[in-house]
């Protein structure tokens, strides 16, 4: 597994603790994202290697 | 063009698949479950919108609307100009092994590919930098004092650099964590953070008892990196409490 994007790995600390500084210049965290959809690539490591932006939306 | 745009949801599939197809949204979506990157990037709005570099760094975080077109510009720089998926005919096989976590054998390909190919030399660029990113940040994070960060990274990522010039680097860093008595101690009281922090808290009880196991697992910690993050999941074990008490 492609460790830099969204990785799948046991937990890091970062995600039990709420982020509340400034996020810019930090590295991605590595969380992983499923059920990749509508995308050239099928998963994000695919994504490797470009600029990417993420939009959190939800239905409601 | 050099970036790609994702959707991310922290609902379910039973009630996104159908927005989804009611709007006719086409752009790329993902799930997170549980959560987990909104809260890990301290997103408490939506929308919201994250800019992430070619290296996996944030250049920026807001609201879409205020997203520029200079950002943008500024994130697609080094972008390479061939994305993964596309890596087909002579680039198959270093694909196979990049996404398996083989950069030796993705690089040592990558490079007899350049003699003929310009995507040879783009992608050999573009994974010796992720290596030597990688390697400095998991450096960073132990010099920080992450040092679970640190080991779960080096560890992961030795096997895929052997034969690497960085190989050295990440033997030293998995050494000395195995070897310190300090960061062995960080270690094991940050593995064990993670599981107290995993726990479900459903009532005042629950908070209780994770309260009751940081304050312990904090003795010996004041004043460290580690003491610092059991202090930061104790604060928001007890905000939950405070909500829940009424």
């Amino acid at each position: 597994m492609i460790r830099n994007l969204l990785l799948a790995s046991a937990m890091t600390l970062g995600l039990c603790a709420p982020v509340l500084a400034d996020n810019v210049g930090k590295p991605l965290p590595a969380v992983e994202l499923e059920g990749l959809t509508q995308s050239p690539a099928s998963s994000f490591d695919e994504l490797a290697g470009r600029a990417l932006l993420i939009e959190f939306f939800a239905y409601w | 063009m050099g970036l790609s745009i994702v959707g991310v949801t922290s609902e379910g599939e039973s009630q996104t698949e159908p927005w989804v197809e009611s709007k006719g949204a086409r752009y790329a979506y993902a799930y997170d479950r549980g959560g987990k990157l909104q809260k890990a990037l301290g997103v408490s709005g939506i929308p919201n919108a994250v800019l992430v570099d070619p290296s996996g760094t944030i250049l920026w975080q807001g609201h879409p609307s205020s997203l520029t077109n200079a950002l943008v510009e500024e994130a697609i720089k080094g972008s390479i100009t061939t994305p993964v998926y596309e890596w087909g005919g002579s680039a198959k096989g270093i694909k196979k092994a990049f996404l398996k976590g083989n950069f030796a054998k993705a690089l040592k390909e990558a490079d007899k590919l350049a003699e003929d190919e310009e995507l040879g030399t783009e992608i050999g660029v573009m994974l010796r930098k992720m290596v030597a990113d990688r390697v400095a940040s998991y450096e960073a994070d132990l010099e920080r004092g992450d040092v679970l960060k640190a080991y779960d990274g080096a560890k992961a990522l030795a096997s895929g650099i052997k034969g690497l010039p960085e190989e050295e680097r990440i033997s030293a860093l998995l050494k000395a964590i195995s070897k310190d008595k300090a960061h062995k101690a960080a270690l094991k009281a940050q593995t064990k953070l993670i599981e107290i922090s995993a726990l479900e808290l459903r009532r005042k009880k629950d908070c209780d008892e994770s309260i009751k196991q940081l304050e312990k697992l904090m003795k010996g910690f004041e004043g460290t990196r580690t003491g610092d993050l059991i202090g930061e999941v104790l604060k928001s074990v007890q905000v939950k409490k405070g909500k829940m008490a009424r």
